[in-house]
């Protein structure tokens, strides 16, 4: 690809300034950590009151990998969310400093998901050492705990990286929705809420109703969260990986083209506001 | 051969109108009615390799829409655009790399980070080599006197720095064609003065090809031989700066200071005449009565301290020409 190294540029210099706000990184930190707590008590109170019978486990799911889940979430969700979007870039839309993007010999699609995969790596890399340490020292059952085995490790880490992709191109399409200002705003956020319902950030996908999970495994958002933190727990032994992958690159190829058609459709009807 | 050649290019805009208030408001969540705004309508111009063309005309004129649409950023409705044998919206990540563009109200460095290092994302993203790049940036640091504001973050520059340095980045991968909007806006004096300094030197020593959007008449009497007027979407004027001041302003005004009182109302060759205190000014016409006919008259008829011949400067000439054209 020929704008690898501008890509690469701008990466480096999206981790330079996100890094240096030291202030929003600690407060993003605590707010993980709180938000992680409120999420693994709800998800014990389910698992202690609902289901008597299953005897703390649910779908597959044992309460104690539904606790790690959660936490995982919380450590991944700087680098994973679907409804944390670059603000400079939403700026740049409504402003119409897009514009002076497209005076760049970059394609706006690449530029920006090299920029979007940078802006959650920086505060990612901050975040996953202290959220990571805070939650495998809670006690039990609040703690997070160790992967399933090396190779649950290895090979979720890999999908993990996967789901990176997978949730920029996702994200990407948000942005394309934004482009549209005259009508793009409301679609957009109920797409983003639908990226992160559906990627299992709110709830393990295992969790929900039976006759849902061929569709909840199959769909595009899967491979964002939910796939490879199943991996990581080990409702899904290291070997499927590679059964993971394939889900996660065809949906990121699909993304991709459908993302970067519709940009270029919305460059053809794009309105510069002001001046 | 022209490098930019612009045909019959329209535009149109689609501007969402609703009802003022809340009762409008819900209204419109229902019926929208919109309303086509003509941008530009008809317009065709050429432009050779090394000219330094002033673009003027009022607010909304669509001065910045011609910009977009030559630098790829807005594609037309309408009509044919070449800018160095390309289509600029069709062929727009070529196209852009041999331009630079500078907005005045926009800024293209990144914001949070020291201005080398958006100096050095851009060689990377325009390609340009290392060494060329190092030789261009040492001449544009001189130039544009920017060695002492590398290290310091974009956002703590004060505007007239930061439009220095927005320039060396429009011009970081040696572009033929520069389109500038407004970039003096808001520039204190000391500042404009050397930007348009510079403007002229890249001109005339690099032949770069420039047009200048601007509202400060200033820069396009300093620096532009060619003017471009449009209105309503429409070119009104396509010239010489002296042939739009002889069409619009062709009066002369003298403003002379008496010496002792003077009680004429009227003087043989002037157009209109006042006299306020001690100070006569007199109109005239230099294509009907020359000069010399006219002063002669004036110090015939009154006694005379001190004399100048002035023209009235662009900004009202240019307000006249919005005038009668009804802008």
């Amino acid at each position: 690809m020929s704008s690898l190294r501008a890509s690469w540029g701008i990466l480096r210099m999206q981790l330079v300034s996100k890094v240096q706000y030291r202030a929003a990184a600690w407060a993003g930190m605590t707010t993980n950590a709180f938000w992680g707590f409120v999420h693994v008590i709800i998800i014990l109170t389910f698992y202690r009151f609902g289901q008597q019978s299953n005897a703390g486990t649910s779908a597959g799911m044992s309460m104690v990998q539904a606790v790690s889940y959660v936490w995982l979430v919380q450590v991944l969700i700087t680098l994973l969310s679907g409804t944390i979007l670059d603000n400079e870039i939403r700026e740049k839309i409504r402003s119409g400093d897009v514009g002076l993007e497209l005076c760049r010999p970059l394609d706006l699609y690449a530029h920006w998901f090299a920029r979007t995969a940078a802006t959650r790596l920086g505060p990612f890399l901050l975040n996953v050492v202290p959220i990571t340490a805070v939650a495998m020292l809670l006690p039990e059952p609040y703690r997070l705990q160790p992967p399933a085995s090396l190779a649950a490790l290895l090979s979720s880490m890999v999908a993990v990286m996967m789901g990176l992709l997978l949730c920029c191109a996702s994200v990407g399409m948000a942005y394309v929705l934004l482009m549209r200002v005259q009508w793009g705003e409301g679609p957009m956020s109920i797409f983003t809420v639908l990226i992160d319902i559906l990627s299992g950030a709110y709830l393990p996908l295992q969790l929900w109703p039976g006759w849902a999970q061929r569709f909840l495994m199959l769909q595009p958002f899967a491979g964002i969260y939910d796939l490879p933190l199943r991996l990581y727990v080990g409702t899904l032994a290291p070997s499927t990986v590679w059964q993971v992958l394939l889900i996660q690159a065809g949906w990121l190829v699909v993304l991709v083209a459908v993302g970067w058609l519709a940009m270029r459709r919305a460059l053809t009807h794009m309105v510069i506001q002001g001046g | 051969m022209s490098q930019i050649i612009l045909d019959s290019v329209g535009k149109t805009f689609k501007v969402a109108e609703r009802p003022p208030g809340l009762f409008g408001a819900m209204r419109g969540a229902f019926v929208r009615k919109h309303r086509e705004v003509k941008a530009l309508d008809d317009i065709s111009f050429r432009i050779n390799a090394g000219e330094l063309v002033g673009y003027i005309g009022p607010n909304g004129a669509g001065k910045s829409t011609t910009v977009k649409i030559m630098s790829g950023i807005l594609v037309p409705d309408r009509g044919q655009c070449e800018i160095m044998g390309r289509i600029p919206w069709r062929q727009r990540v070529a196209h852009v790399a041999q331009i630079g563009v500078v907005f005045g109200q926009r800024s293209q460095l990144w914001w949070d980070v020291p201005v080398i290092d958006s100096f050095e994302l851009l060689r990377d993203i325009y390609r340009v080599k290392e060494q060329a790049y190092s030789k261009r940036l040492a001449e544009l640091i001189d130039v544009l006197d920017i060695a002492s504001l590398l290290n310091t973050p974009v956002r703590q520059l004060s505007l007239g720095q930061r439009m220095r340095c927005e320039l060396a980045a429009a011009l970081i991968h040696n572009p033929g064609i520069l389109f500038l909007d407004e970039p003096t806006i808001g520039l204190d004096a000391v500042s404009k003065l050397a930007l348009r300094s510079f403007l002229k030197d890249m001109n005339t020593r690099h032949g770069v090809t420039m047009i200048l959007t601007t509202h400060d008449m200033a820069d396009i009497e300093t620096l532009c031989q060619r003017v471009m007027v449009i209105g309503r979407g429409r070119l009104l004027f396509d010239g010489h700066l002296d042939t739009l001041k002889r069409q619009y302003t062709p009066e002369r005004r003298i403003r002379a200071k008496l010496a002792g009182h003077c009680g004429i109302d009227s003087l043989p060759g002037a157009d209109s005449i006042e006299i306020k205190d001690n100070e006569v000014i007199v109109y005239f016409n230099p294509e009907r009565v020359p000069a010399q006919e006219v002063i002669a008259s004036l110090a015939a008829a009154c006694p005379l301290l001190d004399l100048v011949v002035e023209t009235p400067n662009v900004d009202e000439m240019i307000a006249r020409m919005y005038r009668e054209l009804s802008l």
